[in-house]
């Protein structure tokens, strides 16, 4: 055997790429940014695990009924929570860029990361009022009682001003986490988006 | 990068693709590396393009991004996959062509680099460009490469 005639020969009978393949490989930092995106779900998943039982403890903690619905309100909430991130979680596991129509994966797929963070901020804005005034109330009602606490109204204006200061900070600190969690990756899937559009 | 650009790329790699297969069947571990690897050559250089002004041929600076991606990939799989056997079919007794894969997958990372750019054309410059291999150190590495292949396809021919 000469090397070079059987390596010309091999050269020559050497298999060629599709474009279809080189396009799928063009998506490998697209897979890339869904595999983050979607262990980024799943931590909203672990988080909403992780302080449940705190607010189910909480609730068992004081034997006040305010704080003790306000309490029973957020783990509610959190369970519903969970619920809902799963779904979506499940959801976003779901999309497969091996799919010949990618554009409307990543299409569905960023839409699906969008919604589920809308949705998650829009029931924050009712959550953060809520659980700053279960914390109000926790650690008033050490010092007296709920009757009391009722009849002063320094102390309702001070929950009040609480409640408008809270609520839109959580609101802005929760948007943040939100943008630095997904952003990155959201931005290298639509980057891919503009390109597949702006294809012939 | 625009759209027309890649276009072109995917074109210009279509045309040289025999490349990408070439170094992933000699670097990879086996049929279904050998896949992701080609996926990793491609999305590599479809990320370095941008900067190929184009000082070099295609050919050559395809040849370089893929064998480094082979190279860094093979770092990553030694470090996950340790003890793992290879999934490559013996080469059938008879198949020239197949024989000499499995010889030169045989040999160690830089003499693969070698004899593969050697069989392809390149001259010592090109190689040791490529390889990074000095240029007097090319020649005596491919001597020694070639007796190396030569001596075991001659042992395998006498043993069939």
């Amino acid at each position: 055997m000469k090397i070079e005639d059987t390596w010309k020969s091999l050269s020559e009978n050497e298999e060629r790429l599709s474009g279809a393949e080189i396009r799928a490989g063009l998506n490998l930092k697209s897979e890339d940014a869904i595999r983050k995106l979607n262990k980024r779900m799943a931590w909203k998943i672990g988080f909403t695990i992780l302080f449940t039982p705190l607010y189910i403890a909480a609730f068992f903690f004081v034997d006040n009924w305010l704080p003790q619905l306000l309490f029973a309100i957020i783990t509610l909430a959190h369970i519903g929570g969970l619920i809902f991130f799963i779904q979506r979680y499940r959801k976003a596991k779901s999309f497969d860029l091996g799919d010949t129509d990618v554009r409307s994966v990543i299409e569905a797929y960023i839409a699906n990361i969008k919604e589920t963070v809308r949705q998650e901020e829009m029931a924050g804005l009712i959550l953060y009022p809520i659980a700053a005034a279960s914390g109000f109330f926790l650690s008033l009602l050490q010092k007296m009682t709920l009757e009391e606490a009722l009849a002063d109204n320094r102390i309702l204006i001070t929950l009040l001003i609480l409640l408008i200061v809270i609520t839109p900070i959580s609101h802005w600190a929760a948007r943040w986490m939100n943008k630095k969690t997904f952003k990155k990756y959201l931005d290298l899937l639509e980057d891919r988006l503009s390109q597949i559009r702006e294809e012939p | 990068m625009s759209a027309d650009k890649e276009a072109e790329f995917v074109k210009l790699l279509e045309e040289h693709s025999g490349i990408i297969y070439k170094v992933t069947r000699i670097y990879a571990k086996g049929n279904a590396d050998e896949q992701d690897l080609r996926q990793e050559v491609v999305y590599q250089a479809w990320k370095s393009y941008a900067r190929f002004k184009g000082d070099s041929k295609f050919s050559t600076w395809l040849y370089r991004v893929a064998l480094n991606t082979a190279l860094t990939h093979k770092k990553k799989e030694r470090k996950e996959q340790e003890g793992f056997e290879t999934d490559w079919q013996v080469a059938p007794s008879g198949d020239e062509r197949a024989l000499l894969m499995a010889h030169i997958r045989n040999l160690n990372d830089a003499e693969k680099l070698v004899i593969m750019l050697h069989l392809d054309g390149y001259n010592n410059d090109e190689i040791s460009m490529i390889s990074g291999i000095s240029k007097n150190h090319v020649a005596v590495r491919l001597h020694r490469i070639k007796e190396k292949l030569k001596s075991a396809i001659k042992t395998e021919e006498n043993e069939n």
